[in-house]
């Protein structure tokens, strides 16, 4: 099976190649997690080619996930050819979770530059990938100022960039208006760094829980809204419009997508 | 996918004549691959949880498992004895961290020799009752006289080859450590950091130990203020360890399994420290006791003589280790997310079945049908 029908036709819009410069924002929550589609958005990115043959590349960091888990994951549910890419380093895995000093700051900012020069060879388009940088933010190793800047500067040398987020509401709770506790610090600093990124992103694709609670055949929301980014874009560099659909998570690995109300089979 | 294809290939009844599994599958005890996926699993000691994990029938080596509990009661404790206890009877390598010799000392005795749950689950469970009684008497005979014949069954057993994957175990009994028996006492250091030791010992006991040797981490009522000084539940001491654990068991996942319980009174599931401890665990379980009124009440109306006890809390799965990971979410055949789910603590075993409510007061006859409604045992 090759990568291409194993992302759902609803979401390619959203997973192409972003606009240059582009931040896309995904976020997760505890029951729903976003690593299938990080795994799509990885295919889909290796998959591109554009009109003069121009080659991508994908650096892919996580401080949740080790790199084997990623490279099975990766092979399982989008069916990438892992090892081609990595042989050819149009995919990089680095993973902050096993390395000791994967919650150093100035270290990670470091093995980054390296894995992005080294994926660049010269000419290819290379999207960084950050799977929860906001665990540094847990940890409390860093402030949400201080990550953003870093962030920022990461940005600056590659063609798009995307972060996973989780979007739990304790962690996100801080930064309603409506809030009815102090916040404790470290709901104050996920909550301010989810915000902001939201700010910056073209768009935003959030996964989270029904609702209603869990079904059988739904396995959560995927929600894919404009960031704050949007605004500074060129119009209809974006490729998608708003949405809200259902999406299926099958055991084999497959995803359904569909509209609410709709039957899946 | 070639690899799901492979994964269904490796059944337990294929295990051990299979030529193609690995061997450490069937050279370790206790540890079998998961009917679903191509992963190693362990029991936790407790069937009706192990049913529940997703369909893997037991805990994926690798994972960690955290078990949150409201209120002033301990039933995850006693998940946390028998996941202990299953541990010794298989010569899995202990980790207690925090708690002295003496939790272990505590740990529940074997209450028969029954061989894989799954087996028999056909049968209904009045049968199982006789079974547990004739299997019963002998043991109770010897263990008047000492604690020797208790010892004598547990090694006897693990020289058994088909020993079984989950254990049966008894409250009230106490678990004859064999002085072989690898335990490793975790010390709390005092000072700001109390949980530093933890995975630097952890380490040190993996990098010493056999390749092949399964070690289980227990960690009783973290940051419960009773043992922990208040710097424990500081983020960068707390979470750096729930994150360097999530590592270690990552770096080990063939032989390192991990059960965490956290009191919910002080720490609760709505504040962003509880909530980063979860998203760093692989499975999040929450157990809701029932206030004591309604245990109260339901001991009069005497059900436990058709073998029936009335549920003593509520249950809630949030994540589960492999499935939630792959965002299958709540969705799935034998995913246990979101289901209401009731537990029940008797003498001899923790189990967990679907809630459903009691009829009404004074109907007799309705009482009697809900009974065998409720009476069934999880099914999957």
């Amino acid at each position: 099976m090759t990568s291409r029908n194993r992302i759902p036709h609803q979401l390619e819009p959203y997973l192409r190649l972003p606009p240059e410069a582009s931040l896309i924002v995904l976020t997760s929550t505890l029951g729903c997690s976003a690593t299938w589609l990080t795994a799509r958005f990885v295919s889909s990115l290796l998959d591109y080619t554009d009109d003069e043959g121009g080659e991508t590349a994908v650096v892919l960091a996580s401080w949740l996930r080790d790199a084997s888990w990623w490279k099975q994951e990766l092979r399982r549910a989008a069916g990438t050819d892992v090892a081609k890419s990595v042989e050819s380093k149009r995919l990089t895995i680095v993973d902050f979770l096993c390395n000791d000093n994967g919650t150093v700051l100035d270290t990670i900012e470091s093995t980054l530059r390296t894995a992005i020069t080294t994926a660049k060879q010269g000419t290819r388009k290379v999207t960084l990938i950050l799977e929860n940088p906001d665990t540094l933010l847990a940890l409390g190793q860093t402030t949400a100022l201080t990550l953003s800047q870093v962030l920022l500067k990461l940005r600056t040398l590659v063609h798009a960039t995307a972060v996973v987020l989780s979007a739990d509401l304790p962690l996100l709770e801080a930064a309603s208006e409506h809030a009815e506790k102090v916040p404790t610090p470290i709901e104050a600093e996920t909550a301010a760094f989810a915000v902001q990124q939201a700010h910056q992103a073209g768009y935003v694709i959030s996964v989270r829980e029904l609702d209603t609670g869990a079904a059988r055949d739904v396995s959560g929301v995927l929600r894919v809204t404009m960031g704050g980014g949007v605004y500074g874009a060129a119009e209809g560099t974006l490729a998608g419009k708003e949405m809200e659909a259902l999406y299926l998570v099958q055991r084999d690995g497959n995803v359904k997508v569909f509209e609410r109300g709709s039957a899946t089979f | 996918m070639a690899f799901t294809k492979r994964n269904v290939a490796i059944r337990r009844d294929v295990a051990p004549n299979g030529s193609g599994n690995p061997a450490s599958a069937t050279r370790l005890t206790g540890i079998r691959p998961s009917p679903l996926t191509s992963h190693l699993v362990t029991s936790t000691g407790t069937p009706s949880l192990d049913d529940l994990l997703g369909g893997h029938f037991g805990l994926a080596l690798g994972s960690c498992l955290l078990i949150e509990e409201s209120g002033t009661t301990d039933f995850a404790g006693a998940l946390l004895r028998f996941y202990a206890a299953e541990g010794l009877c298989h010569g899995h390598v202990l980790h207690i961290v925090g708690v002295s010799e003496a939790w272990a000392r505590e740990l529940p005795g074997l209450a028969e020799s029954r061989s894989n749950r799954h087996l028999d689950s056909t049968k209904s469970g009045e049968e199982h009752m006789k079974i547990a009684w004739r299997y019963q008497k002998p043991n109770q005979g010897g263990e008047k006289g000492s604690a020797l014949p208790n010892h004598t069954l547990v090694t006897q057993q693990t020289d058994v080859q088909h020993e079984p994957f989950c254990h049966s175990f008894d409250l009230t009994k106490r678990l004859a450590i064999a002085a072989d028996a690898k335990v490793n006492y975790v010390r709390l250091k005092a000072n700001f950091n109390p949980l530093e030791t933890v995975v630097q010992s952890l380490q040190q006991a993996l990098s010493q130990s056999q390749p092949d040797m399964v070690h289980r981490l227990v960690i009783p009522t973290i940051l419960s203020p009773g043992m922990y000084p208040p710097s424990a539940s500081q983020p960068e001491v707390f979470l750096r360890t729930m994150h360097s654990l999530r590592a270690l068991l990552r770096q080990h996942a063939g032989r390192l399994t991990a059960m965490i319980t956290l009191p919910l009174e002080l720490y609760p599931r709505s504040s962003g420290l509880v909530r980063w401890a979860e998203l760093l665990s692989d499975g999040v379980l929450e157990l809701t006791p029932f206030p004591h009124l309604m245990d109260a009440a339901t001991a009069e109306t005497g059900n436990t003589a058709s073998g029936e006890e009335q549920p003593q809390g509520m249950l809630k799965v949030h994540k589960l280790p492999i499935t939630t990971e792959r965002g299958e979410g709540g969705a799935g055949a034998v995913n246990s997310i979101g289901e209401d789910l009731s537990f029940t603590l008797s003498r001899r075993k923790f189990t967990i079945r679907p809630f459903s409510l009691p009829p009404l007061e004074g109907d007799q006859e309705g009482q009697k049908e809900a009974g065998k409604l409720t009476g069934k045992d999880v099914e999957f």
